[in-house]
């Protein structure tokens, strides 16, 4: 009782010492590193991003000639652009086709096994760990076309010999297709917990009406996960738009430009080219899709609440 | 419910498809570590042939046995220069048998006189400059035995006059393909000052895994002793630094934001300032992060990589979701007995919050950890690579030995495999409190 | 819940102080490494270190610091070369402290460029040929005519070695050294398949080609060369056809040329000699050390490359078994050989004192003695010797002894005919490789529309704004 009424007092009397405007140096100290950090670190560069896009810029005599928009109209009107946009586009597809449903499908199957679950949801983050610099150059070897262990074994039942990267159609499958292998990981973790935490009396009714296993999948579990899948797609769809690692060092955009993206092309524009004022565009570019994606996945997320 | 043990129509089927796809994902998934597992140990001979091979042949194990006897010379110097000569142009001129080691041992009447060990590992890193080419002089290697002597590219023991050795009269040559093939080189070339008495061979088991003791090795030009693995180190200390960053310096921002500012609207304001910035990617503000670490000098030291992950718009998120849910009453208690907010923060929240940190912790490893890019771009020498870096210059480099590259691959999975099955309870917690799962 | 706090806090601090010692210690230590200048760890001889000798030997002029971006990977083999002349150098002009730094990185050239632009390029550096026509463009090469002309060393270079790193009079790069290319081919897979000499036109070289596929099984006839500097290659057989893929015109400004019947002609070459003979690696898309590989596995007959085999030999393949021959000639009738090579470049940006250091110190390496030395220590540790020499009082002849006859004859033979890289080559490399990958990976595709692709779009985006800039007088 006693306690209770001194913090009453307590805060009231902390109340009128904020009224009275006095500057708490806490709060700011605690915060400064950060926002110092963020600034020099996020805001700047993206400023300076786009004023970089304004000039042809000259790396020796910066900025060099100013140009206003006419980096944005050159790249619009560069036919590379518009195939690495397509490109980008076309490894979206793709990853929606071959790598985005393999969590969801493994977490389905998975939250029916009961025994040893602890271990093989383990064994399923072994993949995901190998960092992807490594786990490419091992995929590149196996696409070899002379010496690789694809074309041998798919030689062994009779199909192939295929280009892999050495084919302009095939490169795209290609790049994605070690992403079949490695997903689960976190995400598959993610929907795991998503479906471990529909409440059990939905499927008692669902049991009791009549509602078999298979059936209980498609209309139990899928709707009441939905909500989860949708924030993890858009998630997806950031990270497959900018991705770079993978295709950087596989194929360096090759050949002949089948797999260049446009975060590629920030990153040649730049350093190959030394076309830096392009380069910024097309960054800024970028961030513009990628701030869009954001809003929706924040309103989704929103709405939900 | 778990006495119920009414099993419907469909749930066995479902049970065993559930078992069968499982599986299938697993083993699909592993295969392709399992493959890169058994390239690090492999020849490289083997790698490289047309048609792939599955099964690592084990390295043949050869030693040599040279007499000197009658000889007068007393230098070490000299007998170690001829044991040199004796391992590595017999290996240079074959290196495409697959030699595991080769071992020379040298007796002069009657006593052993020294003990020479070159390991697969350092013939493969030593063999571009100490023996580029089939040219086999005494002279080459006196030059030679300086770089071979520095690097610890060849075990040499020097006995002087060692255990008594007793070397049977007859063929003391192994009768397989191998040694037939180096006796007869040694006889053509005729490049040893010493008597090759014996040649066997055998196999080492252990010589299997030399392309891992090979990335130590291979010595850059200003890093420490550990050679390739200084790469990880390197990745390691960037990794340390940036989850100490997040830790104390974005807890404090966070916590301030959630339980030290009053007002809304500036709180309101801080968090989109924050979470913002998650919609920036990374690619777009490349060029200017680099531009600005090359005025500030930065570039090429493990800082330049560091520095641009201090901000990250979801850890702060993350932090705030965790220190909204902090029971008032208990700050409230420690503000009233008088305690600074600093100390609340120390004694209070950081103990109570090690679920999120170790979240937060997981979360940015591996992510700092596979980093490649901004590292590719912002580091110029060799000693400030991680080991993204590194690895993807192995493949371009002049002497691309693919054993390596599967041996760093296998090593770079292991601290993370670590931290997944460390955490893995603490990441399950923290899906569950992120709310993600809607 | 007092003791928690303070336990976590000695755990925050330690981490941050470990942190801050190994950074640190990384960072000096990066530091004291990087300026180990001529005195490396690793065979250090029994002289006295750099530093010893700089306080010993009275200097009367001040220390003046450069950099140079020379220092040997580790596994170089001419590792023991290099640091032998940065200590004799170190010696010799105790004034001048050389920093050396290891940029043998593959992207060296990328990290070049924003280096100076970020004004910590090295002092001196060794551009290629090509790469030197665009930064004197740039204006990063000093012009360091006066040095040059001042220098007893000036009329020691061959006729017209300076006319690359020269623009409008003045110099802009000391000679460096200077090879030719050609055909290397394998002469035991030729001897299997019965071939007595290398092709001499492209109608023998595919015919050639295809036999030694089908008598020596399991091999490609020929490595072609389709990632990376595809143009290198390409560059050859554009001339062979009798022509090049760029004119520079008299103004200065630059002419494309990639629709040129001889361009076309020379990519229906490649088109046929992968998708029609058949005679090529299936993985075109591999880059120049996996050709190599196949060479020196044996896997592949024949391969484009310049007058140094060490990558063959260093990899285990017996010098005798390599031959070399200038190119096939084309429908033209010709087979120039591309001359290639590189300068001494100093830094524009650099101070006068550190560029007529830097100017020193390039020429302490061209200097009869150190290039005696050179080639010497190449001849005795079995190094391929390149033949040709740059200065025209070394006599070659002693050095290459051990070169096969007939592979010297063949290097003589073709740098009879030599040629340089097409102009601009640095800034337009990456738009004609895109053509080439295009004929080689897709059988339907048109050389002369794919030739007119690259063309516009290098036009827009380089050649343009050259023109404009050469024609204004930007010549900074």
């Amino acid at each position: 009782m006693e306690n209770q009424r001194e913090l009453q007092l307590f805060e009231t009397n902390q109340k009128r010492s904020r009224s009275r405007k006095k500057i708490r140096w806490t709060p700011i100290l605690f915060l400064l590193p950060s926002i110092i950090v963020f600034f020099v670190f996020k805001y700047y560069p993206i400023f300076d991003a786009i004023y970089i896009s304004l000039f042809n810029y000259d790396i020796i005599n910066p900025p060099g000639r100013f140009v206003g928009f006419g980096n944005y109209e050159e790249f619009l009107g560069s036919e590379t652009f518009w195939i690495a946009m397509k490109n980008t586009f076309i490894f979206l597809i793709l990853s929606m086709a071959i790598v985005f449903w393999v969590p969801i499908v493994q977490a389905l199957f998975l939250s029916n096994i009961r025994r040893f679950n602890g271990m093989y949801r383990v064994l399923y983050q072994i993949p995901s760990v190998l960092p992807i610099v490594a786990g490419v150059l091992l995929w590149k070897w196996m696409y070899n076309p002379d010496r690789g262990l694809f074309n041998y074994l798919l030689g062994k039942i009779g199909l192939g010999p295929y280009g892999w990267l050495n084919d302009l159609h095939m490169t795209k499958l290609a790049i994605v297709l070690p992403g079949f292998f490695a997903s689960g990981g976190v995400g598959m973790l993610l929907y795991y917990a998503a479906i471990k935490s529909i409440s059990s009396e939905i499927f008692e009714a669902a049991k009791i009406d009549g509602c078999g296993p298979w059936r209980r999948i498609g209309m139990i579990i899928l709707p009441n996960i939905t909500f989860v899948i949708l924030i993890q797609f858009i998630g997806f769809m950031s990270g497959v738009l900018l991705s770079f690692d993978n295709i950087f060092v596989m194929t360096q955009g090759g050949p002949a430009d089948a797999s260049l993206v446009v975060a590629l092309m920030i990153q040649k524009t730049a350093f190959v080219q030394s076309r830096f004022g392009i380069s910024a565009a097309l960054s800024f570019f970028m961030f513009i899709v990628i701030v869009i994606l954001t809003v929706i996945q924040f309103r989704l997320q929103r709405e939900e609440e | 419910m778990k006495g119920n043990r009414i099993v419907e129509n469909g749930q066995r089927r479902l049970t065993i498809v559930s078992y069968v796809v499982t599986i299938v994902f697993l083993v699909l998934g592993l295969l392709p570590l399992v493959w890169l597992f058994i390239t690090s140990i492999m020849d490289n001979n083997s790698i490289d042939s047309f048609t792939p091979k599955f099964v690592p042949k084990v390295p043949h194990s050869i030693s040599i046995t040279l007499d000197y006897s009658g000889m007068d010379n007393n230098d070490p110097q000299f007998y170690e220069k001829d044991a040199m000569k004796a391992t590595w142009f017999p290996w240079m001129a074959h290196m495409k048998e697959n030699i595991g080691e080769i071992t020379v041992t040298g007796v002069k009447d009657g006593h052993e006189l020294y003990r020479a060990k070159t390991i697969a590992a350092q013939f493969y890193v030593g063999q571009p400059f100490i023996v580029p080419t089939q040219i086999f002089k005494d002279s080459i290697m006196a030059q030679r035995l300086p770089q071979i002597e520095d690097r610890k590219l060849s075990e040499f023991t020097w006995y002087g006059q060692g255990d008594a050795v007793s070397i049977s009269g007859g063929s003391n040559i192994t009768d397989e393909p191998l040694s037939q093939q180096l006796a007869y080189f040694f006889d053509k070339r005729d490049i040893l000052d010493g008597k090759l008495v014996v040649l066997q061979q055998s196999h080492n088991w252990w010589r299997l895994f030399d392309s891992y003791l090979s990335l130590n090795y291979l010595a850059l030009q200003s890093a420490g002793s550990f050679g390739f693995y200084q790469y990880f180190i390197n990745s390691f200390i960037v990794c340390i630094g940036v989850i100490a960053w997040q830790l104390v310096l974005g807890g404090m921002g966070s916590y301030a934001m959630s339980q030290l500012v009053a007002n809304k609207k500036i709180r309101f304001s801080l968090l989109m300032y924050f979470l913002a910035t998650i919609m920036i990617p990374g690619v777009s503000i490349l060029i200017p992060q680099y531009l600005f670490m090359q005025k500030l000098g930065l570039l090429d030291s493990l800082w330049a990589i560091m520095l641009p992950h201090f901000a990250w718009g979801f850890v702060m998120f993350l932090f705030k979701g965790f220190f909204d849910q902090l029971p008032k009453e208990l700050l409230q208690a420690a503000r009233v007995d008088g305690a600074s907010e600093f100390s609340t923060f120390i004694r209070i929240v950081i103990p109570m919050s090690i679920p999120v940190f170790t979240i937060v912790a997981v979360l940015t490893f591996i992510p700092v950890w596979n980093d490649f890019l901004w590292p590719y771009v912002v580091t110029k020498s060799q000693h400030s690579w991680t080991f993204t870096v590194a690895l993807n210059d192995l493949q371009n480099s002049k002497n691309p030995r693919p054993n390596w590259i599967s041996a760093g691959g296998v090593i770079s999975m292991i601290p993370l495999l670590l931290v997944f099955i460390g955490t893995q309870g603490a990441i399950e917690k923290g899906i569950n409190f992120s709310g993600i799962k809607g | 819940m007092k003791q928690r706090g303070g336990f976590y806090k000695s755990i925050a601090a330690i981490v941050v102080a470990v942190l801050l010692v190994a950074l640190t210690a990384c960072g000096s230590g990066n530091k004291n490494n990087s300026e180990a200048s001529g005195s490396p760890s690793s065979s250090s001889s029994p002289k006295a270190s750099e530093s010893e000798s700089a306080s010993e030997s009275p200097s009367e002029e001040p220390i003046v610091e450069i950099t140079a971006w020379d220092l040997q990977p580790a596994d170089s083999p001419i590792k023991a070369l290099k640091d032998a002349q940065f200590e004799e150098f170190a010696r010799r002009y105790p004034n001048i402290k050389v920093t050396h730094i290891d940029a043998s990185q593959t992207n060296g050239r990328e990290k070049f460029l924003t280096a100076v632009a970020g004004g910590e390029g090295p002092d001196i550096s060794e551009p290629a040929f090509p790469d030197m026509q665009v930064y004197i463009q740039k204006g990063i090469a000093a012009d360091i005519t006066d040095f040059v002309n001042s220098s007893p060393e000036k009329d020691r270079f061959i006729e017209g070695s300076f006319n690359l790193a020269s623009k409008d009079g003045r110099i802009y790069g000391i000679p460096d050294y200077m090879y030719t290319t050609g055909l290397i081919y394998n002469k035991k897979l030729f001897q299997n398949a019965g071939v007595a000499n290398p092709p001499a036109t492209w109608d023998e070289f595919a015919t050639v080609a295809q036999t030694l596929q089908e008598k020596n099984p399991g091999t490609v006839g020929f490595d072609i060369l389709g990632m990376d500097w595809a143009d290198w290659h390409f560059e050859y057989y554009v001339w062979q056809a009798g022509g090049d893929l760029t004119e520079l015109q008299p103004d200065g400004t630059v002419k494309l040329t990639f629709t040129s019947d001889a361009a076309v002609k020379a990519l229906q070459y490649y088109k046929d000699l992968k998708w029609k003979y058949k005679v090529t690696q299936k993985n075109v898309v591999q880059d120049y050390p996996d050709n190599q590989k196949d060479f020196y596995t044996g896997h592949s007959a024949m391969i484009l490359g310049g007058s140094d085999t060490a990558a063959f030999t260093g990899n285990g393949m017996d010098p005798n078994d390599i031959g070399f021959a200038p190119f096939p000639v084309g429908p033209a009738g010709v087979a120039p050989s591309q001359v290639g090579g590189a300068f001494y470049m100093v830094n524009a940006k650099s101070s006068p004192e550190k560029q007529k250091a830097a100017f020193t110190y390039a020429m302490f390496f061209m200097s009869k003695e150190q290039q005696e030395y050179f080639y010497q220590f190449h001849k005795d540790n079995g190094l391929g010797v390149n033949p040709l020499a740059i200065v025209k009082d070394i006599d070659m002849s002693q050095y290459v002894t051990d070169v096969p006859a007939d592979f010297l004859a063949g290097v003589l033979k073709s740098a009879e005919n030599p040629q340089l890289e097409y102009y601009l080559k640095s800034s337009l490399s990456s738009y004609v490789v895109k053509p080439i990958q295009k004929v080689l990976l897709d059988p339907n595709s048109d050389p002369l529309t794919e030739l007119q692709k690259a063309q516009e779009l290098a036009q827009k985006e380089v050649i343009d704004k050259y023109n404009e800039d050469v024609l204004s007088g930007v010549a900074q």
